[in-house]
């Protein structure tokens, strides 16, 4: 997995934004806004999510010793890419939600965390984005998108970095793009405060998708 | 082993507080310091110390200090605060004296329809269609006023200590089976219940035809019918364990059985708790045979 593609400044600007609460930009290099802004124009692109490939993993803290992580297997979706810009629509089946362990399962899905039967999804829709760096340590662009993120019927915005990770072909699904994103979120701003001091309040989302050109 | 800090604070609030405040409530009801020391709390006291025990452990276990201010919560279960309020009001009033058998069962009838209504909104919008929702909303509602308007006029001639300790035995029913269906916090809410109806127990021992300790039902039953129909759609337990457990309230009527309509008031409530025990463990026993058998072991 490239997480790693963060390490130049995107875990390090996260942890520094998250810090004072919900996730909040960066700070963004003068240099990398006048590089973003010196971009070849380029046509629009939209990315339908393949969930076979797509990832949407968590993180939390258990019993303050250990990280803890489990992901969701079912997502769908599309993303945009275009020159200055990146729109993501990500729905999430909560019901999915895989801790490697089925007892562990089952009590996720109850009213005392993701509560699934009332609230079989959770979603991120972006409401506007920009591009951060042109091109990151890796030679991937940057862009901090805001969205609306919905979680067991709470609505909160967001704003993280999201990556471009690459494009390629299938001889299956012909083009293919990738994006990836990290944010770390408080639990109780979206209802889940049960275990206050069995689980951590900060949860980290890592989300990675590979999407089809349609 | 030393007791967790965290675990004895979740007990302290969500089972010693919530008895506490029912129990300081029916105390300060029967007037300690007034000059006819006979007064026995009233039906209003017997619903308010109920529902108010219960709301504050539902904001204190759900460790929903901001939720104080949200008069509507999204989570479902967050609004079972909501049915204690409304038991409050329309409960209060429906076990009151003065009123008649028919707004008695009307306002048993508004309580359990809000209930319903409230608790279930979910359901209408996520999976019933709109016809569906009419007969669940209908039947539910029907079920809830009828069982809590039999109940209670069962125990008119014979409170005792058979009300508290049937309703008792019942929402831990309700615990023990949405905690073996996974989630702790529908079993906690069940345990504030119990806890709430154990002085009770205490007032049914000291002053064996308190009003306060029928009119408890009218706050009771649908907090706990609440718990069952939520666990039930939202954990799915079978079928036969929701509806043993909804049937606990009814033992109430045993009185009105040949041969045992004369049976020793002993007999009666011995064999009225037996029979809850009974209903209790066979709901526990069938939710326990159908339970999935996790695949791995899962310490919480």
């Amino acid at each position: 997995m490239s997480i790693t593609t963060f390490s130049a400044f995107g875990i390090t600007a996260l942890i520094a934004a998250t810090t004072a609460g919900l996730a909040t930009s960066p700070t963004v290099p003068a240099a990398a806004v006048a590089a973003a802004s010196a971009t070849s124009v380029m046509a629009a692109e939209t990315y339908e999510i393949d969930a076979v490939h797509s990832a949407v993993l968590y993180r939390i803290k258990h019993l303050n010793a250990a990280y803890n992580y489990g992901r969701f297997n079912e997502m769908s979706g599309t993303f945009t890419i275009a020159d200055a810009t990146l729109s993501l629509d990500v729905t999430i089946n909560t019901e999915s939600v895989d801790s490697a362990n089925g007892g562990r399962d089952d009590h996720l899905r109850s009213p005392d965390f993701f509560n699934t039967k009332q609230f079989p999804t959770a979603t991120f829709k972006s409401t506007s984005a920009r591009v951060l760096t042109e091109e990151n340590e890796d030679g991937y662009r940057v862009y901090e998108v805001t969205g609306d993120f919905t979680l067991n019927g709470e609505t909160e915005s967001l704003t993280m970095p999201v990556v471009m990770t690459g494009k390629g072909t299938s001889p299956r699904a012909g083009k293919v793009a990738g994006v990836e994103a990290m944010v770390d979120i408080n639990r109780s701003e979206f209802g889940i405060t049960t275990y206050p001091g069995m689980l951590g309040e900060k949860v980290r989302l890592i989300v990675a998708l590979e999407g089809k050109l349609q | 082993m030393a007791i967790p800090v965290d675990t004895l604070l979740l007990l302290f609030k969500g089972l010693a507080l919530p008895a506490l405040i029912a129990g300081a409530v029916l105390l300060l009801a029967a007037k300690p310091w007034s000059k006819y020391p006979g007064d026995a709390p009233s039906t209003v006291a017997g619903v308010a110390a109920f529902a108010i025990a219960f709301i504050v452990a539902d904001v204190l276990t759900r460790n929903w200090v901001q939720g104080l201010d949200d008069l509507w919560p999204v989570q479902a279960d967050r609004r079972l605060a909501h049915v204690a309020r409304a038991a409050v009001l329309f409960g209060g009033a429906a076990a009151a004296d003065a009123t008649s058998d028919w707004l008695r069962m009307i306002l048993r009838g508004v309580v359990a329809a809000f209930g319903v209504a409230v608790l279930l909104a979910f359901m209408i919008t996520n999976q019933w269609t709109p016809a569906e929702a009419a007969v669940w909303l209908f039947a539910l509602t029907l079920a809830i006023a009828i069982v809590t308007t039999v109940s209670s006029a069962a125990v008119e001639d014979n409170v005792s200590i058979r009300v508290p300790a049937v309703l008792i035995v019942m929402a831990a029913g309700v615990g023990a089976l949405l905690s073996a269906y996974a989630s702790k916090t529908l079993a906690q809410m069940a345990g504030a219940a119990a806890a709430a109806l154990v002085p009770f127990l205490i007032l049914a021992w000291r002053r064996r035809h308190s009003p306060a300790n029928a009119a408890v039902i009218d706050a009771a039953l649908p907090v706990l019918a609440g718990l069952l129909m939520l666990g039930h759609f939202l954990l799915e337990p079978p079928v036969a364990s929701t509806l043993l457990l909804a049937a606990v309230p009814l033992t109430l009527c045993i009185d009105r059985l040949p041969k045992l309509d004369t049976a020793p008031r002993m007999v009666l409530n011995v064999t009225t708790i037996v029979l809850a025990l009974l209903l209790v463990g066979a709901a526990i026993a069938v939710g326990h045979v159908y339970a999935p058998a996790p695949l791995e072991p899962y310490y919480g």
